[in-house]
């Protein structure tokens, strides 16, 4: 049996909204510690890795692990049903064929209940190996979905430039080019706002704006966004909950002439 | 989890920008994906798709020869061989054909230097031959271009290329015996050898079935208009240890010191 209440409706639907452009059909894995899920964009690119701790919740009960797999897009359909200061409780038993999505509004006493038919969905969980990264960088996710969003107007193609002391995105396209050039700056009123620079090998990587457009819709969840990159690895897109995780996996795109 | 970039084919943009490849989010160990195949001892990533197809290319290319047109090239008769294989009664068991004429459906073609097709065609196979001997990728002109001396003969069995010959002219001074055994050239004597083969070679799977010998004869007969030459005056350049085999067996010489002698040419 899963019982898993959310004190606001809209924080599921946040997470939801921050991936479910960039892939469909999602496994959702539900254990005593919490609920997690996987899922690879058709063209096997980016990679979503999303990590809902127990804690996140009101309250949370799951006596055995039990697999949801779901059709975001249908799952978004009932979240809109609910109002934002509705909570949610997800509800599923142990052999389930459809999970229960309960809004409540506590004030009114107002029930919205919706059932949402489960699919088989065939994939793989992956283990994801910690990987080390050359560079680590931490800044406020609205800044950076800014930049992404300004500079991919220009191109389809966006271009990370870390080094010691600057970052520096990039767009080189038809109709012109632009660049943003940010600094490591400390914010202490506000420490969100801070950008946290950690690099070990100054990185120059190329990845495809319409996966960046996608990734920056996680920013709704957090208000920092942490990007790893390695010059030969994924690089690693994350927003923090206040228990656990939106991570993007993003394979970066290769100069042709190399 | 790894990243896994597609190598480049087709056409490539003429103009200045640069143009970026996506790379692929690859899952799994690495290591255990990587084989070598082993017939034609390509390396590629099981698992993908780019590199399975590449090696099929290759796979095919190496070991059963490069598709051929039946428009390309004349087609050659090798009197010595009786006639070409349309005479050859159909009965005829393999081994027999083999000392008459051509197996059935096979047939030797001269490239016509005029016909840019075909050459591109030969060209195509001769850089999976200089490949395969390490030769240099360069030699192949007095052949391919009109008005030169060379000739280059192809050997097609069910629309495939299995078999090619390059040969040149000689002038007297490029001519030298070789010692077979140590494979030394011989000094001081300059023989005179007529022909050159530059390069002969055989796919893998066609190998020993007298490929090269109905090559060679194709060479003997045709490459110099209407006059056939003799099998003593073609010369071999650099065998390899089949082709030094297959120079022995061909038109080596014994020297009245007991060593084989090979026709060669430098």
């Amino acid at each position: 049996m899963l019982e898993a209440k959310f004190e606001e409706a809209s924080f599921f639907k946040r997470i939801i909204d921050g991936f479910k452009d960039c892939v469909q059909l999602v496994n959702f894995q539900c254990k005593d510690d919490g609920i997690i899920a996987q899922a690879v964009d058709d063209s096997r690119v980016l990679l979503v890795s999303l990590e809902i701790g127990s804690e996140s919740f009101q309250t949370y009960r799951c006596d055995h692990p039990i697999t949801l797999g779901i059709d975001l897009n249908s799952l978004s359909k009932i979240l809109r049903c609910g109002n934002n200061t509705d909570t949610l409780t997800l509800i599923a038993d142990d052999t389930p064929d459809s999970v229960l999505l309960l809004f409540e509004d506590t004030k009114r006493e107002r029930i919205a209940e919706y059932s949402l038919k489960l699919m088989d969905i065939d994939a793989d969980f992956l283990k994801i190996e910690e990987l080390a990264y050359e560079s680590t960088l931490m800044m406020p996710s609205a800044e950076f979905a800014k930049n992404v969003r300004d500079l991919s107007q220009l191109s389809d193609s966006l271009t990370f430039t870390i080094t010691k002391e600057t970052i520096k995105f990039q767009a080189d396209g038809d109709i012109g080019s632009g660049s943003v050039i940010l600094k490591p700056y400390v914010n202490m009123d506000d420490p969100d706002q801070s950008i946290k620079l950690e690099m070990e090998q100054p990185v120059d990587l190329t990845f495809g704006s319409k996966y960046l457009l996608d990734i920056v819709k996680g920013s709704a969840l957090s208000n920092k966004v942490g990007i790893r990159l390695s010059s030969e690895a994924p690089a690693l897109f994350q927003f923090d909950l206040s228990s656990g995780f939106l991570q993007f996996f993003l394979a970066p795109k290769f100069n042709d002439e190399e | 989890m790894a990243i896994y970039r597609s190598r480049k084919v087709g056409k490539r943009n003429s103009n200045n920008e640069t143009k970026y490849v996506q790379s692929k989010l690859q899952f799994g160990k690495k290591e255990s994906k990587i084989v070598k195949c082993p017939k034609c001892e390509m390396t590629y990533t099981l698992g993908s798709i780019d590199d399975k197809n590449a090696h099929d290319k290759y796979h095919d290319l190496h070991l059963k020869g490069r598709k051929w047109s039946n428009r390309w090239g004349s087609l050659v008769r090798i009197p010595t061989l009786s006639n070409i294989a349309e005479i050859t009664p159909p009965s005829s068991s393999r081994a027999s054909v083999l000392t008459t004429g051509l197996p059935i459906g096979d047939k030797v073609v001269m490239i016509q230097p005029d016909n840019a097709n075909e050459v591109k065609a030969t060209l195509e196979i001769l850089e999976i031959v200089n490949n395969e001997l390490n030769a240099p990728h360069d030699e192949n002109d007095f052949w391919s271009l009109p008005n030169e001396s060379g000739r280059a003969f192809v050997y097609i069995k069910n629309d495939r290329a299995v078999g090619v010959i390059t040969i040149e002219t000689l002038e007297k001074e490029r001519c030298r015996w070789m010692v077979y055994s140590s494979k030394s050239i011989v000094a001081n004597i300059r023989p005179n050898f007529i022909l050159g083969i530059s390069r002969i070679w055989v796919c893998k799977t066609e190998r020993c079935h007298g490929i090269a010998s109905a090559l060679l004869e194709a060479a003997r007969n045709h490459t110099i208009y209407g006059k056939p030459v003799e099998k003593w005056e073609i010369a071999w350049s650099q065998p390899t240890e089949s082709g030094g085999k297959l120079a022995s067996k061909y038109n080596g010489v014994t020297h009245k010191s007991g060593k084989l002698l090979l026709p060669c040419y430098i």
